[in-house]
C-alpha cells in the first residue's frame, strides 16, 4: 500500500492535567541508528534550535556516540548539560499508519547527559523545521505537516538561505 | 505498585488476545492517573494504552519481544511534576 501523501495531520496529546488542560504537538517518530528504535512520541519546539533525544535512544537504536560530531553545552531547565551530536536518520510516521508508512531524513540528533521531559525526542528548528511546513493550530488542536515548499506557495516568501538549507520544494 | 503491576499484567494479556474490546484499554488521559510516572505503548491508531512498564527499556525491551506495532512510546507525566514550560 501507498504511503499516504502529505500533509499528515497529528492531534495535540493531553498532557497531566493541571489548573486547565494543557495540550502539547506531538508527531510520533523512530530514531534509525545501527537499528531502528522502537517508536515513540516526540515534541515539536520551534523555539529550540536543536533536535535532541533521550539517552535511553542510544542503546536502543544502537547509536555509536564513540565520536561525536561537535560537543557543546546547552541551557536545559536551569542546567548546563553536554550535548553530544551525531549524524542519524528520523523516520516521521504516519499518525494513523503503521510503522512502514514514514518519511525518513538525516540530520543532527543531539544527547544531553540527563532527560527529564515525558517525551524522548524534541525536534527543532535544525533537522526537523528544515525539512518541513509545520502548522499548529489550539482550537483545532493539530499539528500539520506539509513538504517543505508549502510556506512558499501559501505565502508567496522567500526562504532565506543563511543557514546553508537548501530549498526542497518548488518556489 | 502492586495496583500497576496488576494492571499492566491485565493489559498484557488483553494484547495478547488480539486487542479486543477497546473498552478494556486505558486512555491516555486515564493512564495520568492510574501509571503516572510510568512509560507506556500508545496505539497510534486508536490512542489506547497497552502496556507499562517502569522504565523505557523496559517498555522497549517488552514492544521487541512481543512484536508489537504501530504503537509509539511516551513518560505518562505525574501530575505532582511541574508542568515543563519549553524544554524543561
Amino acid at each position: 500500500m501507498a504511503i499516504p501523501a502529505l500533509p499528515w495531520r497529528y492531534p495535540f496529546q493531553q498532557d497531566a492535567p493541571r489548573q486547565r488542560p494543557i495540550l502539547r504537538p506531538i508527531v510520533s517518530a523512530q530514531l534509525i541508528g545501527a537499528e531502528a528504535s522502537t517508536p515513540f512520541k516526540a515534541l515539536v519546539d520551534s523555539g529550540s534550535e536543536h533536535v535532541l533525544a533521550a539517552p535511553w535512544l542510544i542503546s536502543d537504536a544502537i547509536v555509536d556516540l564513540g565520536n561525536p560530531k561537535y560537543s557543546i553545552r546547552l541551557g536545559i531547565g536551569g542546567e548546563n548539560p553536554l550535548v553530544n551530536f551525531v549524524d542519524l536518520r528520523i523516520r516521521l510516521l504516519h499518525p494513523q499508519g503503521d510503522d512502514n508508512n514514514f518519511v525518513e531524513w538525516e540530520t543532527e540528533v543531539g544527547f544531553p547527559e540527563h532527560w527529564r521531559p515525558p517525551w524522548p525526542m524534541l525536534l527543532g528548528q535544525h533537522g526537523f523545521f528544515d525539512q518541513f511546513t509545520v502548522s499548529m493550530h489550539r482550537a483545532a488542536a493539530l499539528t500539520v505537516v506539509e513538504k517543505w515548499g508549502a510556506f512558499d506557495e501559501r505565502f508567496g516568501i522567500e526562504v532565506r538561505e543563511s543557514d546553508g538549507h537548501t530549498r526542497r520544494g518548488p518556489l | 505498585m502492586r495496583i500497576r503491576k496488576q494492571w499492566t499484567k491485565r493489559v498484557s494479556r488483553l494484547y495478547r488476545g488480539k486487542m479486543s474490546a477497546r473498552d478494556e484499554h486505558l486512555k491516555m488521559e486515564q493512564a495520568f492517573a492510574e501509571c503516572a510516572g510510568q512509560w507506556v505503548a500508545v496505539d497510534r491508531k486508536t490512542g489506547d494504552v497497552i502496556a507499562a512498564r517502569n522504565t523505557p527499556y523496559e517498555l522497549s525491551a517488552y514492544i521487541k519481544s512481543e512484536g508489537i506495532h504501530g504503537v509509539d512510546v511516551v513518560r505518562a507525566p505525574s501530575e505532582q511534576e511541574p508542568e515543563m514550560v519549553g524544554f524543561g
